[in-house]
């Protein structure tokens, strides 16, 4: 069973940015552009969120004619749940903690 | 008219093909989008970025996977752990038992040629030391048998950063060890520490890597 850890700033980076525009596809390099993530980290992110059923893919035909087909990302409805319940609990977490850096 | 390929952007094309011929089969329709998303980038320098990227990906799931789906890798890292563990385990067992007391020990560690090994086996926090890498190392071989790579690579990291502190703590409070230890620095001890930086790269790449499932559908 693969891991379901998926709280690392990173992917939760990716997640919110998915969660934007739910229903519409990414590109791998706006994903990278929106996160400022580099394909190093991007890659092995979105194929661990795809093992786990978490993010669905498909090849769309490019705008521009000659270019090859790109991959597209968007959340499976599992992955969208997930993925609110994380930024939620992280939210959750570090607000208490912002709420004592506004203070002080 | 054709258009001029940049360096970069030749280079860029190389980085992906081979990124995609590195990447594990079942994980190939990865290879196959990294080499048409550079496609889609328009800076060369950006692209250059990108495929680097993606090379890099590429090595570490083609180690990673090398070792999480291959049973004679992982025998080889933990036959090599398991048999990393044993000295510093008996360093640490027979210290404990010259600390005891043991007449055997004594007249072991008395002889003249074993005197400078007084200064380990007489030492509480080397016996301390030596047992605790001793098992960590073991811990991690089990780790590798059992297939939780995870663990395992997490065990050697946290033992590589202890031995690093080991070394720093030999030198400043035992100078006598560290130069006994120093004049004793052969070609074989450096292989051998470079093939253990090795082994935590490779398990720390392996550590992220999914199990392959046989029959798994990809895409």
């Amino acid at each position: 069973m693969p891991r379901i850890a998926n709280r690392s700033k990173q992917t939760l980076l990716v997640f919110q940015s998915l969660l934007d525009t739910p229903t519409s596809w990414k590109h791998g390099y706006e994903l990278s552009q929106l996160t400022d993530l580099k394909s190093g980290t991007l890659y092995p992110l979105l194929m661990r969120l795809s093992e786990q059923g978490l993010l669905e893919d498909r090849w769309e035909e490019s705008d521009i004619a000659g270019r090859p087909p790109r991959h597209a990302y968007r959340l499976t409805s599992q992955g969208r749940a997930f993925a609110r319940e994380a930024l939620s609990e992280t939210q959750a977490a570090t607000a208490p903690r912002r709420r004592l850096a506004k203070q002080s | 008219m054709t258009a001029r390929i940049t360096w970069r952007r030749w280079c860029s094309r190389r980085f992906t093909a081979v990124a995609a011929a590195l990447l594990p089969r079942l994980e190939s329709p990865w290879g196959d989008a990294m080499k048409a998303e550079i496609e889609a980038i328009e800076d060369d320098r950006d692209c250059l970025r990108w495929a680097w990227g993606c090379l890099r990906t590429a090595c570490v799931r083609r180690l990673g996977a090398g070792l999480r789906n291959h049973r004679n890798a992982r025998s080889l890292v933990g036959t090599y752990l398991l048999l990393m563990s044993i000295a510093p385990l008996c360093v640490s067992v027979f210290g404990m038992v010259y600390q005891s007391g043991s007449r055997r020990a004594l007249d072991y560690v008395s002889q003249p040629a074993h005197q400078k090994q007084a200064l380990v086996f007489g030492s509480v926090p080397l016996v301390i030391f030596f047992l605790v890498s001793g098992a960590l190392t073991l811990a991690s071989a089990l780790a590798v048998f059992n297939r939780r790579l995870r663990t395992a690579a997490e065990l050697m990291v946290v033992w590589f950063a202890l031995s690093q502190i080991f070394e720093l703590g030999v030198y400043l409070f035992y100078p006598a060890l560290w130069a006994w230890s120093a004049t004793d620095l052969s070609l074989s001890t450096m292989i051998r520490a470079a093939l253990n930086v090795c082994l935590i790269l490779w398990l720390w790449c392996a550590r992220s890597v999914e199990r392959e499932r046989p029959g798994a559908s990809v895409h």
